[in-house]
């Protein structure tokens, strides 16, 4: 296979990470970068572990080639805090107990927060339609509904 | 009563925020220097004989580093608990025989995941197909395809529990009622797949592993690597759900293991989602048979089963299951005469386990759909027969089971009260909607301890720090369950310094003391009363020292917030870790230390007639569900569940809140959608896609109410949640499908099919 | 689950994609959003040497309504279609078709093109499309064509494209006034599940009495290829829509649809779904046209 050099944006940080052809998004950041906080639960787009905001968009990684990361603007979960200041996002996971296992819980964090950054005010409903792509096998989805209801009230 | 400072606290996790920055470390982030990865090759067929196997071009393809099959093992057999070696009946990799579609038949470790696969189609493998049965019923018959030699009829296991004067208690019965009910096997499905890391270096194993028993694992590992146990050290990482799935050895431990020796590099095997939905475990299949015999007024007299359990191709800790199949139908209610009986049979398909329930959501099922029936029959309100025979506190059923403490009486109240019964129970027809209830009793782990000294569980070590910190080693894993905090909280509690100054260590074979694991809820119990009586005598030796200080008795000392004070006389304190540096002082350097262990003493009689006293403690749970059908599509939409648990104490209230909606999930599932579809022995839907698991928009809304009981012999009264917890939730969800359209589904998942055929055959009869 | 092996080409046009695919044949796959393709290559279904990325190449995602006439590039996304303002208030069932489907983390990268082109029986975009009339713009070295949606499929999985055509663009009329549409997702559960069965209804009334002029019906999941139960239809067209019609022409799209049993539903179950949910569909659809406020 041709390997090719891909430039792309981790976290505000210019990557540069050689690929094979055949790597998706989740390996280039797991095996390329080092970086392990987005989960390898499926490898088929069906579970939401592997989810990343891509250019504003909440995605599958293990679902996009890593040669059409090229060029683009990567958050993954080691993003979100700035040192021990934790995301407002995160906080209200911790306080509503709804992190568990914790296995779904960065996917989980950034399909509200690619839903938050557009929409700073969304229903239960749309809330719900936000993380319906994210399964968790620990708890009820109540908390973790609760606790995006919550940063949506803070109005951060 | 003194008031608690952190127990009974809805504080946040202790590991919670290292989960939510993604810098919590499962063991597929973990890597190794030279670490290869390793890829198992499986069988397609669902029986047969391996006549041949080649993995010469394998070997050869560079970036292989190392290449086993059976031959490369002891050639010893493993299962799960020492005390029923009679039935280890499975290889790491298979040698003589193929008995499911996945069956392990030989590794690769290579220098990446691309090579690895691609050697694993250059093993080649000749097999002689032999005639395979799926069904436990055909499997029994005689002339059956016979799938471990030495077992007749394909039968793993046999067990029976009988108690007072069964046929007395059926011709007193003023109505005996019969019915059979059915469940498919269902997925633990945990989010993080199995994964495994081993190293072998200089005669040691160190095996890194997504498990919640390291002590089981390192137990069978040893054994059938024919290495000391000290030899072997286990140890969990951050595990991402394991609902019984993560508890006995696996193959791809050993297989791992058995690389690392050939190659002499670390080697990891992480299970794809598809092999974890094929060969790992799954929840029983479990046909019952329920006879029970009944008063005019609904009174249990006499309670019958047969329990029919589709075993898979091997046995491991699926063992237990059929003891417990019998067991949980001797809860909630008061059965006076029993007489229940479980086979496992052995078919070709993946393996039943451990999961959430072990037993009882296939039972309870059953059992609380009937007593729905026998209520709907006597015109009794379902609620009210529930609370006429339901257990109390200090019962002792007939079949020896001590209840030291049971709210259960209460949970039916709170229960009825928070889905608005009274008011609303069958009286919602006209929209299609209905109410029902389902209710059952779990046990806190049993005294079944795998072949410790003196039965006992679970250990506990407390080491404390001049700092005023301590550290808290214990055994026990936390799954997700939350057991790291409440276990740091009762030491916290118990020592009178906060939370946050309790550290874990937690699941290593090497560092912490031996664990039962996680399993059948025992961790709050049993651990923690082994942590409660380390955290109690490592006070105790700071009490000794301050005592000596203020020169009083150390009964006149409390020990609370950081600080040993003379009671009633808050002035006089000593700091709690200066009192950590005088007593260290005092005894020439010596470390505070405080040890703990509990064990249950089980009667002898548990393993001949299965009677006696089998947990320290047992909760009771009831879950109430309001549905709607819709009659045109037979789709059944949840509303609303209103769960109350006895609990005992909850140490930590909105983790358990966690721990019952989790278990509604669970159990919904359950109920309505989750099933794993075999056709000939072949999963026919291995992917998330086609296994369906609830979504966020599938929830009913859910109220839960946490119910107080206090038990004695628990630590600070708090008895355990979160495995019981999925039974009610099924037959709720049947019952009030009842209610709402008056059809009877008594398999589960009861599909819209069957709902739309119910209804059409109601139809028929007019 | 690793990918197979394979080396992937960035053409900078479509005829250059074109020409890719005609030099390499079989041994090629278009490769748009990824979110199915990827999936069968991982699960060693389909194993191209070649995949040819469309996504870099510009003007193909876009959204334009011109004289009324709605153009969506193949490489749209669900998600673009799914919120866009006019969409959703002018071909809602078309928005509300590409908002049922998958996970929104799916939406995000999977494309409208590449729903249609894997040609599931239960692609959720192609009965809404079909019965709103659309057709598809096809390019290839040769220049363009264009065919109606309905003449798009050819078999599970199997498209009429021709070698080294591209699906370009689809073009979707206007709604005639007193038009009303919808798209029911019979699925398993409440979000993210393939089409158990799935129905478009298009009615064309006359307000005042009733009366239908237009109608269309297109069944997915229930036949080989999204299926226009033309039978049914008729049932409709020029009489009166009441219960009775709708009843009928329910019927009669059971009755014409060819379900299969597989793991996700058996084929009598399918049957007598079709014949709630187009009646369902019909009867959302009369009341959006009841209350069509346009002339």
């Amino acid at each position: 296979m041709i390997k090719k050099i891909v430039k792309l944006k981790v976290n505000g940080d210019l990557c540069e990470v050689m690929v094979n052809p055949n790597m998706t998004l989740l390996e280039l950041l797991r095996e390329g970068l080092g970086i392990t906080g987005t989960k390898r639960g499926c490898d088929s787009g069906e579970c939401g572990t592997c989810t990343v905001i891509m250019n504003g968009n909440a995605v599958s990684s293990c679902l996009v080639l890593a040669v059409e990361a090229e060029g683009k603007e990567v958050i993954t979960i080691e993003g979100l805090a700035k040192g021990d200041e934790l995301h407002p996002i995160q906080k209200a996971f911790i306080d509503n107990a709804s992190v568990q296992c914790g296995f779904c819980s960065p996917g989980m964090i950034l399909s509200a927060k690619a839903l938050l950054d557009n929409n700073a005010k969304p229903t239960e409903t749309e809330i719900k339609e936000a993380i319906a792509g994210n399964i968790c096998r620990c708890g009820g989805y109540t908390r973790i509904v609760e606790a995006i209801a919550t940063v949506r009230d803070q109005g951060k | 009563m003194e008031e608690n400072s952190i127990i009974g606290k809805a504080v946040p996790r202790v590991d919670a925020v290292e989960k939510a920055t993604g810098k919590a470390i499962y063991t597929d982030d973990f890597k190794l220097a030279g670490m290869l990865i390793g890829k198992i090759k499986r069988s397609p067929h669902p029986h047969a004989r391996i006549l041949r196997i080649d993995t010469s071009r394998a070997e050869k393809l560079p970036g292989v580093k190392a290449v086993v099959t059976g031959k490369d093992t002891t050639g010893r057999k493993f299962g799960t608990i020492k005390a029923y070696k009679a039935i280890w009946d499975e290889l790491p990799l298979c040698m003589d025989k193929v008995r499911y579609i996945g069956d392990e038949v030989a590794a690769v470790a290579a220098v990446d995941e691309d090579t690895a696969l691609e050697a694993l189609d250059l093993i080649d493998v000749e097999y002689e197909e032999l005639p395979a049965v799926f069904d436990p019923l055909e499997a029994m018959k005689p002339g059956a395809p016979v799938i471990h030699e030495g077992f007749q009829n394909n039968i793993s296991m046999q067990v029976f529990l009988e108690a007072g004067d069964i046929e007395q208690g059926f011709k007193d019965s003023y109505r005996v009622f019969e019915d059979r009910f059915e469940n498919v096997a269902v997925a633990h499905s945990p989010m993080e797949p199995h994964t495994s890391v081993a190293s072998y270096v200089n005669g040691k194993v160190t095996l890194w592993s997504s498990t919640q028993s390291p002590f089981v694992v390192r137990m069978a590992l040893a054994h059938q690597l024919d290495l000391p146990e000290a030899q072997v050290r286990v140890l969990k990482m951050t595990v991402g759900g394991g609902f019984g799935g993560k508890t006995d050895l696996y193959a791809l431990d050993v297989c791992c293991v058995l690389l690392s020796q050939k190659a002499g590099r670390p080697v990891k095997i992480a299970l794809t989602r598809q092999e974890e939905f094929e060969t790992t475990r799954t929840r029983h299949s479990i046909i019952v048979e329920l006879k029970t015999g009944v008063t005019k007024d609904g009174i249990i007299l006499a309670k019958q089963a047969r329990n029919i359990l589709d075993g898979g191709a091997y046995t491991g800790v699926g063992l237990v299951a059929p003891y417990l199949s019998n067991l949980f139908l001797t809860l909630p209610y008061k059965a006076p005469n029993i007489k229940l009986e479980a086979t496992r049979v052995y078919t070709n398909k993946v393996r039943g386990g451990a999961m959430r329930g072990y037993g009882s959501p296939q039972v309870i099922f059953a059992a609380d759909s009937q007593m729905d029936i026998i209520a709907h029959e006597l015109g009794i309100d379902p609620v009210e027969l529930r609370s006429r025979n339901a257990i109390t506190t200090g019962y002792q059923t007939s079949n020896g089971l001590r209840i030291t403490s049971s709210a259960f009486p209460e949970t039916i109240e709170k229960s009825a009260k928070g889905i608005a019964w009274a008011e609303k129970h069958g009286k919602m027809k006209k929209e299609n909607k209905g109410m029902g209830m389902g209710c059952s009793g779990y046990i806190v782990g049993t005294g079944v301890a795998g072949g410790t000294p003196s039965n006992y569980s679970a250990g506990a070590i407390i080491k404390l720090h001049t700092d005023g910190f301590a550290t808290l080693f214990t055994g026990a894993v936390d799954i997700g369950q939350g057991s790291d905090t409440v276990l740091s909280m009762i030491a916290a509690e118990e020592l009178g310094i906060p939370l946050s100054k309790v550290k874990v260590v937690a699941g290593d074979t090497e560092l912490t003391p031996f664990d039962l694991g996680q399993i059948s809820s025992r961790t709050t119990f049993q651990t923690g009363n082994a942590v409660k009586r380390a955290a109690a005598e490592a006070k105790a030796k700071l009490l000794k020292v301050v005592a000596k200080n203020f020169e009083i008795s150390p009964e006149d000392l409390e020990a609370k917030d950081e600080r040993i004070y003379v009671k009633g006389s808050p002035d006089k304190v000593m700091a709690f870790k200066d009192a950590v540096f005088a007593c260290q002082a005092a005894n020439k350097g010596l470390e505070v230390v405080g040890n703990g262990a509990f064990a249950h003493e089980l009667e002898q009689t548990i393993y001949t007639t299965g009677r006696g006293n089998y947990s320290p403690a047992y909760t009771f749970s009831t879950a109430a569900a309001e549905v709607k059908v819709d009659k045109e599509t037979g789709e059944v939409e949840v509303l609303k569940i209103h769960y109350a648990h006895d609990i005992g104490k909850a140490i930590n209230p909105i983790n358990v809140k966690g721990q019952v909606e989790g278990s509604v999930q669970m159990g919904m599932g359950y109920a309505l959608f989750e099933s794993l579809l075999f056709d000939k022995g072949r999963l026919l839907n291995p992917t998330l896609s086609d296994y369906k698991l609830a979504l966020t928009k599938d929830m009913p809304e859910i109220g839960v109410t946490l119910v107080e009981s206090d038990d004695p012999g628990a630590p600070f009264g708090a008895k355990g949640c979160g495995e019981g917890t999925v039974a009610p939730v099924a037959p709720s969800i049947a019952n009030a499908i009842f209610d709402a359209v008056g059809v009877r589904i008594k398999s589960l998942p009861i599909t819209p099919e069957k709902i739309l055929n119910a209804l059409k055959e109601k139809e028929k009869a007019g | 689950m690793r990918l197979p092996k394979f080396e992937y080409l960035q053409p900078a046009d479509l005829s250059e994609a074109s020409a890719f695919l005609e030099r390499y044949g079989g041994e090629a796959r278009l490769i748009a959003g990824g979110t199915d393709l990827l999936v069968i290559m991982k699960n060693r279904k389909c194993t191209p040497k070649y995949l040819i990325g469309l996504n870099q190449i510009p003007q193909l995602d876009h959204i334009s309504i011109e004289n009324g006439l709605l153009k969506i590039g193949s490489l749209c996304t669900l998600r673009a279609i799914e919120v866009h303002p006019v969409i959703r208030e002018q071909w809602a069932m078309l928005a509300l078709a590409a908002k049922s489907m998958a996970t929104l983390q799916i939406r995000n990268r999977g494309t409208i093109g590449g729903n249609l082109c894997n040609a599931a029986p239960s692609a959720d975009t192609a009965p809404s499309l079909i019965a709103l009339g659309a057709t598809a713009v096809l390019a290839s070295k040769k220049g363009e064509r264009t065919i109606p949606m309905e003449e798009f499929f050819a078999g599970p999985g199997k498209t009429t494209l021709q070698d080294g055509e591209i699906l370009k663009e689809i073009q979707v009329p206007k709604l005639p006034p007193q038009s009303g549409g919808v798209y029911l997702k019979h699925g398993r559960r409440k979000a993210v599940d393939l089409a158990v069965v799935g129905v478009a209804g298009l009615i064309t009334i006359n307000k005042a009495n009733n009366h239908c002029t237009d109608a269309r019906i297109v069944l997915g999941a229930v036949a080989p290829i999204p299926l226009r139960v033309k039978k049914a239809e008729e049932a409709l067209i020029n009489r009166t829509i009441d219960d009775a019609s709708i009843e009928e022409a329910a019927r009669i799209a059971m009755d014409e649809s060819r379900p299969i049993t597989d793991i996700r539903s058996s084929k009598e179950y399918r049957k007598e779904m079709v014949k709630v949910f187009t009646r369902r569909a019909l009867k959302e659809s009369l009341l959006l046209a009841q209350s069509d406020s346009r002339r």
